[in-house]
């Protein structure tokens, strides 16, 4: 198993209710679950949970076995370089970077650069003409297909997705999702989704759903 | 409006250490101009006080440009019906110290009211002054520690500057040891009609509107030195200037969002630029009036450093302490107003651009910035290339000065482009993705961090250039008075009969005396020194000669030649092989020209057989002497205390000479040191400043790299670098422009301001000195910002990724 999360309970400083309590869910190589609920209800937190980015009050998340709950900021830090990508709603492309600088980024921080790879997710992307241009200056479908181009170009082991298609028209989201889906696929990654979208969620292999801080799985 | 302007307010709520940071930025800029306004202020209207306090300001006075004036031309003026009043004037030294002795006719000189004034207090006949032994009157510190029995009668006037003293002309005749002789004729306001022009009566004198003798208008002699005060308070107000502009333009990018709102409930984009106006006009006004408490203790900390550097290098002294003047909070008001006006003008401009594209992203913007950097090449080129021309083909300590600026501003805007294009050549050059993602960021910051960043090359340029410049100096100088002070002893004689003692026991002990004989005279319409010397191999051998015919020395000592200072050759635009006229009927051969550091006036050396065969009056009051071989200069000296019973304090050892004469000079940069260390510590505030108000746009580029694996150490160790990095290339851009500055500080400005040279030397310990100081103060630029980032919540840098930016 990849991911192994049992009791993540948690809670926002200064509310007095749990935004969790005692979630868990496994998730394996090549599996792809979506995580649903209504705003607020927690589903951004649990992701950034998965990647390390913060830390619940209680609970355990074994990636590969190991328990990233208790990771100070270094190792954790060095999981997500070479192991865990994310794409968000926002994008948050680097500006400062061309497109190409963006891609390229994340793999060669976690000193998985393959340039055959990326040339592929490039051309399949449809982002050949665009990888001279800064992020400002290319449309919001085609910045999130560099942010996806950006997460995979790591072959990461685990692709963390929190509301990928949020802020694109419904055209545009739908060729996001689907290049999405089968370069995860050829990537050979696990996919955790966030949404809100049944529609979008029904596209992953397994359907979670959180609502009143608890998650429990949706159809079959 | 006022409703819009409370919403544009409303936002320093939320930002308070912003508002700080502006409110100090802008106040310290005012302050540092301000206590040099202060200062400059304090000096001119003790100078002015000076001079009206002698009566003769804005008096024309007649001059003889080969020296003395005859008594019968004056007399002859009389006769002609002109109302003429003469003035005899030299150099007296009753003590150790020379002081400035004017004679002047009590019933027509302008400034006698003055002693009138005294005679009352004391019971004295007012007609006393005339009565032997003749009254003096002098300042009451000149009084308390030079003025001792002298012989005649002295009495205290608080109004005279220190270090001159008044008295009737026949007394100072007797003094000075002169007769039939004046140094000028003043001519006085009152004249009655149908007189002969004094060109028909006097065509031989020059009439001169200003005071040239050695009591002359200080303003005149000092103006460089507070042009150069001015020119260090203009600089450091520019650069905290930057720091409003990187604030307050911040501060409109921040408020974006309330802009739009604002647009879309229909507020006119006119009513937005009255209201930042006003908010502008309310920091300022803040902002100034702590700006001028500021400057008002830090010139009360410099003005006696200022003191000392005006009576070490021009001999004029600031009488008085530091005043509130109107005229002096007004314009610092003034200033803090228009330099915050001009400030602004690039938020007004932003606020402009805002209110009417709304939909433009805020990277967009800075990237288009960036890409018009090139124009800032431009005119910076244009600028350096104006101020060549002025430098080469300018005149005057304004156009030097001009020029200065010039150059410098021009350097500071080829500055943004420079570090555009290193950073971008070495973005080509690496690989390495961190270090990628730190050069490209730090180019797209560039447009937010220039103005800082030129601050810090101003202010690191002008350490180095005011550093070269002083080292120079002081190298130059230290040199030039170790060949100065040939002889190992330097006796002070308390008058003629104990001179002529000294030398007659240095002969009979077998020592070698170097007796200095001088005479105060004039040449070329102003006060001349001339001294005698006798003809001894350690003037040969040591003398600092710039510039000199062949065998100078010799033809000094037998053809009746001079040699002149450097001063005096640059004032009369003279040069070995030209003449120097010493009286009516005497122009001697200048053969050489020697530097002569830290003197205002003209000096000449002749041969003292010259000097006697034409019987000048000449004063003998310090004689050096070199032991025979086998003695010490300590056993000579204690000889010559016990043989001729002279008191410890008349023989001083070479060293001791040495040493108080260095003193002097250091004391003499102590305020430029001072304003060379504010002036960093203002552009290191810049830094801060800029990293700050960076601080708040760095989160949405920062979280993503954060979210790819690059820890919050590293992230933080990034941008020490970052800093520590763009500090380094402006200091290695500074460094050529430093030594610019020191050159022309040495050639050009030093030559017009005090009519000497230079030489210019190099020190890169003071430079390693500096980058350590420069690195010092971007560490800890950046240190506020980097805490925070080291501090930051996880849940703050992933609301990056959950809020719209």
């Amino acid at each position: 198993m990849l991911l192994s999360v049992s009791g993540l309970t948690h809670r926002y400083p200064g509310q007095s209710r749990n935004v969790l309590t005692g979630v868990g869910f496994d998730l394996a190589r090549g599996d792809s679950v979506a995580l649903t609920g209504e705003s607020g209800s927690g589903k951004s937190t649990v992701l950034h949970f998965l990647a390390a980015l913060d830390r619940p009050d209680q609970g355990r998340i074994l990636f590969d076995g190991h328990d990233i709950v208790p990771l100070a900021d270094k190792p954790a830090a060095a999981l997500r370089r070479s192991r865990i990508a994310l794409v968000f709603q926002q994008f948050n492309l680097v500006p400062a970077l061309t497109v190409a600088d963006n891609i390229a980024l994340h793999a060669h921080l976690g000193q998985r650069f393959d340039p055959e790879w990326t040339q592929t997710l490039i051309r399949q992307l449809g982002l050949a003409e665009l990888v001279t241009r800064y992020p400002e200056q290319i449309s919001g479908g085609q910045q999130q297909r560099v942010a996806i181009a950006r997460a995979l170009a790591l072959r990461p082991d685990l692709l963390l997705a929190d509301e990928p298609t949020g802020n694109l028209d419904e055209t545009a989201s739908a060729e996001v999702l689907r290049l999405m889906f089968r370069l995860v696929a050829e990537a050979g990654s696990a996919l955790f989704l966030v949404t809100h979208s049944q529609n979008i969620a029904r596209q992953c292999a397994r359907r979670l759903h959180l609502s009143g801080g608890t998650i429990r799985p949706v159809g079959s | 409006m006022i409703l819009t302007l409370r919403v544009l307010l409303s936002h320093w709520r939320h930002a308070p250490l912003q508002l700080g940071l502006l409110i100090l930025g802008l106040a310290l800029a005012t302050a540092l101009w301000s206590a040099v306004q202060a200062i400059n202020s304090e000096a001119r209207a003790s100078y002015s006080r000076a001079v009206e306090q002698l009566g003769t300001r804005d008096l024309p006075s007649l001059t003889a440009p080969d020296g003395d004036i005859p008594l019968a031309t004056y007399v002859a003026l009389r006769r002609a019906g002109w109302q003429v009043s003469p003035v005899l004037e030299g150099v007296w030294t009753p003590a150790k110290e020379s002081l400035t002795l004017l004679g002047v006719d009590v019933l027509s000189y302008p400034g006698a009211a003055l002693m009138a004034q005294t005679t009352p207090a004391t019971g004295l006949d007012p007609l006393a002054v005339l009565r032997p032994p003749g009254t003096l009157y002098a300042h009451p510190d000149t009084l308390a520690h030079v003025l001792q029995d002298t012989g005649p009668r002295v009495m205290a006037l608080q109004e005279l500057p220190q270090g001159i003293v008044l008295t009737d002309l026949s007394v100072a005749e007797r003094l000075l040891g002169t007769s039939g002789r004046l140094s000028r004729i003043l001519i006085l306001p009152d004249q009655p009609m149908g007189l002969l022009p004094l060109t028909q009566l006097v065509p031989e004198l020059e009439l001169s509107t200003t005071d040239d003798g050695a009591l002359g208008d200080p303003q005149r002699l000092t103006q460089s030195f507070h042009l150069n005060l001015t020119a260090f308070g203009l600089l450091a107000f520019g650069v905290g200037l930057f720091i409003v502009q990187g604030s307050v333009t911040l501060s409109v990018e921040q408020r974006r969002g309330t802009i739009h709102t604002l647009r879309c409930l229909g507020v006119p984009v006119a009513t937005l630029i009255q209201a930042l106006l006003l908010e502008l006009v309310l920091l300022a006004l803040v902002a100034g009036v702590l700006g001028l408490v500021l400057g008002y203790i830090v010139a009360g900390f410099l003005l006696p450093d200022v003191n000392a550097t005006l009576r070490g290098l021009y001999g004029a002294p600031v009488a008085g302490a530091l005043s509130l003047r109107p005229g002096w909070v007004l314009s610092g008001l003034g200033m803090a107003l228009a330099g915050t006006g001009l400030a602004g003008l690039q938020a007004l401009l932003t606020l402009k651009h805002m209110a009417t594209q709304l939909t433009q992203a805020s990277q967009a913007v800075a990237r288009r910035r960036a890409g018009l950097i090139w124009i800032w090449a431009i005119v910076g080129l244009l600028l350096i290339g104006l101020a060549g021309g002025m430098l080469w083909g300018g005149n005057g300590l304004v156009a030097g000065f001009v020029g200065l600026a010039g150059l410098m501003l021009g350097c500071a805007l080829l500055l943004p482009p420079s570090l555009f294009w290193a950073l971008t050549f070495w973005l080509r050059m690496t690989r390495r993705p961190v270090l990628r993602w730190l050069i490209a960021d730090s180019r797209l910051q560039l447009p937010g961090l220039s103005l800082s960043l030129m601050a810090l090359l101003l202010a690191i340029a002008t350490n180095i250039g005011v550093g070269t410049m002083v080292s120079s100096f002081r190298l130059t100088f230290t040199g030039w008075i170790d060949q100065r002070l040939a002889a190992d002893l330097y006796v002070e004689a308390a008058g003629p009969q104990q001179a002529q003692a000294i030398l007659t026991w240095a002969e009979a002990r077998g020592a070698r005396s170097l007796p200095q004989y001088r005479w105060t005279t004039r040449s070329a319409s102003a006060p001349l020194l001339l001294y005698g010397v006798v003809d001894d191999p350690l003037y040969r051998q040591n003398w600092p000669l710039l510039r000199s015919l062949p065998d100078a020395w010799d033809r000094l000592h037998s053809k009746g030649a001079v040699l002149i200072n450097e001063q005096l050759a640059h004032r009369a635009d003279l040069a070995p092989g030209d003449m120097l006229a010493l009286g009516p009927d005497w122009s001697a051969r200048i053969v050489g020209i020697y530097s002569d550091y830290g003197n205002p006036d003209g000096q000449a050396i002749a041969g003292i057989t010259t000097l006697q065969q034409r019987a000048v009056p000449l004063t003998l009051r310090r004689i050096g002497l070199v032991p025979p071989d086998g003695e010490t200069p300590e056993g000579l000296a204690a000889a010559l205390r016990q043989d001729l019973a002279l008191p410890a304090s008349a023989i001083l050892a070479k060293d001791r000479i040495r040493a108080a004469s260095v003193a002097v000079f250091d004391r003499t940069f102590v305020v430029t040191a001072a304003l060379n260390v504010l002036t960093l510590g203002v552009a290191g505030f810049a830094m801060l400043t800029s990293f700050l108000s960076q601080w708040s746009r760095r989160l949405p580029q920062l979280a993503p790299v954060w979210a790819m694996g690059v820890s919050r150490r590293q992230l933080a160790g990034l941008e020490l670098l970052r800093s520590l990095g763009l500090a380094l290339l402006t200091f290695v851009l500074a460094l050529p422009l430093g030594l610019g500055l020191a050159w022309v500080l040495l050639t050009v400005i030093n030559l017009e301001a005090f009519g000497w040279r230079l030489p210019m030397f190099l020190f890169p310990a003071d430079w390693a000195r500096l980058l350590g100081l420069t690195g010092a103060a971007a560490g800890i630029a950046a240190l506020l910002p980097i805490l925070r980032l080291l501090h930051i919540p996880p849940a703050r840098l992933l609301g990056v990724f959950s809020n719209d930016r």
